[in-house]
């Protein structure tokens, strides 16, 4: 079990006074607190800290059981009443001290997390940074989640529904079409629950896109480099382009210049809650030069060279 | 006016163990909006969310109005610079693997 130092975690020496404990928390809370660092789960983790280290050494009294007993202090009351009955039995029949260790089993009360358990009975499990006011039987909002969920850019063309676990609940969330790379979105209701009857806090989902396709997105527009022949370049024609919707047919105007640049009205990603628009695909032609020629094409494009 | 999602300021007050008068600062320095209806005031249900997080900074951190004040001004600017480096971000992303301009 890891000791963890209090003093060390509000920067002050053991014999601190306590307007100094005091200062040095309101210094450290400030530059720490969640509401000031969304999003931030260093931020918060050190709020945690402070917040307990705080509820410890701000308190003379529990400063003092945790000066004697360190990590063991919520235990000091019991460990006194086992000191005076071992030496009750001391005195009445000989016998030696147990070690604290040995009467309790060496349970502190700290989590595996390293972080103790303390925090969790004074906030409810939230830490969402409510702590030195005593709001007896205030209500308040559970503590707000945050997510990620990570999905392929194919998965974001269409609006689908998605099952997701959050603290062993399984929810079921709609994912809208043309989500974005990084973007959060609020689930209502789905945080922590709520404190003495208050409402539950919201869970914060945020997307991870992954590119999983040969276009490149950029908002609602899609783009793609295509391999155009010489003959199809110089003649015209018709070629197939693949879209994220299927194939749709392009016709190719008769000297059609290396680079230039398509635009297909409405074939691009889904625009964000607007149910049935969409962005453009821009299509880039990149002309192919015929490698490996034969005798006879090499004539051929001599006596065209003759020509110009 | 649907009062449905509106919440009387006495009743938000005693529900959260709050003065009144912490409210009737908030409104005055324009940092949550109070509705006046049948001689009644409240606040907007979806506003409780901001309204915590002032009593949070207020009596937690020991921070006055003003700062609340610019607290919630730079909040909404650093929600803003996020925003804009995430969209720059994913437009960078384009240019990384290829020129397909």
């Amino acid at each position: 079990m890891k000791y963890i130092d209090y003093y060390k975690i509000l920067g002050v020496s053991k014999n601190a006074t306590e307007a100094e404990i005091k200062k040095a928390y309101r210094k450290l809370a400030r530059k720490y607190h969640p509401d000031v660092n969304p999003g931030d789960k260093n931020a918060e983790q050190k709020f945690k800290e402070l917040s307990e280290a705080y509820e410890v050494l701000g308190n003379p009294e529990n400063r003092k059981k945790y000066d004697q007993y360190g990590e063991h202090w919520k235990h000091a009351d019991e460990f006194e009443k086992a000191k005076q009955q071992q030496q009750y039995s001391y005195q009445h029949a000989g016998g030696g001290m147990g070690g604290f260790e040995d009467a309790f089993g060496g349970g502190g009360g700290f989590t595996e997390s390293g972080f103790s358990e303390f925090f969790e009975n004074l906030f409810g499990g939230g830490g969402s940074g409510r702590s030195h006011r005593s709001y007896s039987s205030a209500k308040f909002r559970g503590q707000d989640f945050t997510a990620e969920l990570q999905l392929s850019l194919r998965d974001v063309y269409k609006t689908h529904k998605r099952v997701l676990t959050v603290n062993g609940k399984n929810i079921r969330i709609t994912i809208p079409a043309g989500v974005e790379n990084g973007q959060v979105i609020k689930i209502k209701g789905h945080g922590g629950k709520g404190i003495n009857g208050g409402p539950n806090g919201d869970l914060y989902i945020k997307f991870i896109i992954v590119n999983d396709t040969p276009f490149k997105r950029d908002g609602n527009n899609l783009y793609r480099t295509v391999d155009l022949d010489l003959y199809t370049a110089v003649l015209g024609g018709d070629i197939m382009i693949d879209t994220l919707d299927g194939k749709v047919k392009l016709k190719v105007k008769p000297e059609t210049q290396n680079g230039t640049k398509v635009k297909l009205k409405g074939k691009g990603f889904p625009v964000y809650k607007k149910e049935g628009v969409h962005g453009d695909l821009i299509i880039t032609y990149n002309i192919k030069i015929p490698t490996n020629l034969t005798p006879k094409e090499k004539e051929l494009f001599k006596e065209l060279a003759k020509l110009r | 006016m649907d009062n449905k999602n509106l919440i009387p300021i006495d009743k938000l007050c005693g529900v959260y163990e709050i003065p009144r008068s912490f409210i009737d600062s908030l409104c005055s320095y324009e940092l949550v909006e109070v509705i006046d209806m049948n001689d009644e005031r409240y606040i907007p249900q979806d506003h409780i969310k901001d309204i915590e997080k002032m009593m949070r900074l207020h009596f937690d951190l020991e921070i006055n109005f003003e700062g609340l004040d610019v607290i919630e001004h730079l909040l909404e600017r650093i929600e803003e610079l996020e925003r804009e480096v995430n969209y720059l971000k994913n437009k960078l992303a384009l240019y990384e693997n290829d020129n397909f301009r």
